[in-house]
């Protein structure tokens, strides 16, 4: 669906921001996005949505590049900024306004989410709270039946309620014609919903595993404080022992940790890497 | 079942797109509506009331509404594209399922062709409120004028895609610079080149030697440098990324 080639991509000659991106995303899965600060994060979601050109390299989208911002390509794709600002319109005028760019636009499921969600279609956008906008935002961008959604921080600025009827709507959705990247720092937030796992670090992609294979190849393991660091490949300490990411060895494991998976990845990333030797990403 | 969006010009998502900007700038078209009507109106009555009857030149009081009608004009079509140098908007608009040819001729309809209708309409209801002799409104001079502020609304138009910020200032600021370089090549030109302004006078005699030929010449030179302006227009809107 969204095959990124080689792509590079910077402001000012000579210091690139993305380097040598190649990506490939299907529908009916749900991509996380994840870096630190300053990795190249908004920039690599801006070029895939079209909004910034790759310096080299391509991002296509059903082989079409998204750079040219045709209209086909873009009713497929709806980006939900971190920031935002919505125009002083009623909730019901701007989805007036807006819906006919979108052929497929689900009005029935545009009220559910809403009505979900709490949001009050008639009041002016600017007067609704920023949490109360990004959700209308997150309500027309599903409804619009965008075959790809792209959410940059989604849960920021969400209450607590919200974040988990965000996760039950987007769990909710008809996966299959679908492709779902979500860039977040809230990893405690998402990380129940999210099936693939793209790490960025200085512009550079330094993992992209499914969780599928993840689980396959590494477990965490509660071990004892005073364990070799040897028998790990990245540990950090808590109360009564080390939270530890280890080599499988075909034993079970619960929920993946995410916070701490992230923070191996980016503490140890060629051992993470090592151990998915002979797996395709 | 999902339709499908065209690839190809869609009158429908240009009417859509003029909806769009109508509902987004409503405010704004209010406020600038309110102020030229206010303008307008307050030295309507300054010259009523401090000229006699003999002394009033109503002439004058049109020429004041009709260069607000234009300066007003500039300035609605320098914000047409607002959305764009406004971080939390531009994606929105960026992102939006049209053309960029669609973009562009939605927003020359909102900003010139339905603006001028709006103040001809205006204008011509004024003359008729002041007494004005209504054959003598529009002129062949109006006909130039409306020429002129023709080219100049795609330069603005240009002006409103190409500059990030403050950009009716930008642009009027841009025509000024260039206005003072034409001057001096065209100086340059008369006091270096021998036989320059013969040249040229017979040639501006050939353009204005009838009405026809006048008019002809106006609309082709208006409809070539809007064009060229549009055009610019069109691949700085396309090329146009993020800030």
């Amino acid at each position: 669906m969204i095959s990124i080639n080689d792509l590079t991509f910077g402001y000012k000659k000579g210091q690139p921001i993305l380097s040598g991106i190649n990506l490939e995303l299907h529908q009916g899965k749900i991509y996380g996005l994840f870096g630190l600060n300053g990795a190249g994060k908004t920039t690599l979601l801006n070029n895939i949505a079209g909004m910034l050109f790759p310096k080299s390299g391509s991002c296509l989208m059903d082989g079409k590049k998204t750079m040219l911002r045709n209209p086909v390509v873009m009713s497929d794709i709806f980006i939900v900024a971190e920031q935002f600002d919505l125009p002083k319109l009623t909730g019901q005028k701007y989805i007036e306004l807006h819906r006919l760019f979108y052929p497929g636009f689900d009005n029935q499921q545009m009220e559910d989410i809403m009505l979900e969600f709490d949001i009050n279609k008639t009041k002016m956008l600017p007067e609704l709270s920023f949490g109360q906008r990004k959700k209308f935002l997150v309500a027309f961008a599903i409804a619009t039946q965008a075959r790809l959604l792209i959410f940059d921080e989604p849960t920021n600025g969400l209450d607590i309620p919200s974040k988990s009827q965000f996760r039950r709507i987007i769990s909710s959705l008809d996966a299959e014609s679908r492709c779902i990247l979500i860039s977040t720092h809230q990893v405690r937030d998402l990380g129940s919903m999210i099936e693939h796992i793209i790490v960025l670090k200085d512009g550079s992609v330094i993992f992209n595993r499914s969780l599928e294979d993840i689980a396959d190849r590494l477990s965490i393991q509660k071990l004892e404080s005073d364990s070799s660091p040897d028998s790990y490949i990245y540990g950090e300490e808590t109360l009564g022992g080390i939270n530890a990411i280890v080599a499988s060895q075909g034993d079970t494991i619960g929920e993946f940790d995410l916070e701490l998976l992230f923070n191996g990845i980016i503490q140890k990333t060629e051992e993470m890497n090592q151990q998915f030797e002979g797996v395709l990403s | 079942m999902k339709s499908t969006t065209i690839n190809s010009f869609s009158f429908q998502r240009v009417l859509q797109l003029c909806k769009r900007y109508v509902a987004i700038k409503r405010s704004m078209i209010l406020i600038g509506f309110a102020v030229v009507i206010t303008l307008i109106g307050a030295v309507t009555i300054w010259i009523f009331n401090f000229f006699p009857e003999g002394q009033r030149s109503l002439d004058g009081l049109f020429t004041i509404a009709f260069s607000l009608f234009h300066y007003a004009g500039y300035a609605f079509s320098s914000t047409i594209f607002n959305e764009l140098n406004e971080k939390g908007f531009a994606p929105q608009f960026f992102t939006l399922p049209a053309k960029t040819s669609e973009k562009i001729l939605s927003a020359c309809l909102i900003s010139y062709v339905c603006y001028t209708i709006v103040g001809i309409l205006f204008l011509y209801i004024f003359a008729l409120i002041i007494g004005m002799d209504i054959s003598s409104t529009f002129t062949m001079k109006n006909f130039s004028d409306l020429m002129i502020y023709t080219m100049l609304q795609s330069i603005f138009i240009f002006g409103a895609v190409f500059f990030k910020a403050n950009n009716f200032l930008s642009t009027l600021v841009s025509i000024f610079v260039f206005m003072i370089t034409f001057t001096l090549v065209y100086m340059g030109l008369r006091f270096y080149v021998p036989g320059f302004e013969t040249w040229l006078s017979g040639s501006l005699s050939v353009l204005t030697s009838s009405l026809f030929a006048n008019v002809a010449s106006g609309l082709i030179y208006t409809l070539m440098v809007s064009g060229i302006f549009i055009w610019f227009t069109f691949i700085r809107l396309k090329n146009r990324q993020i800030a």
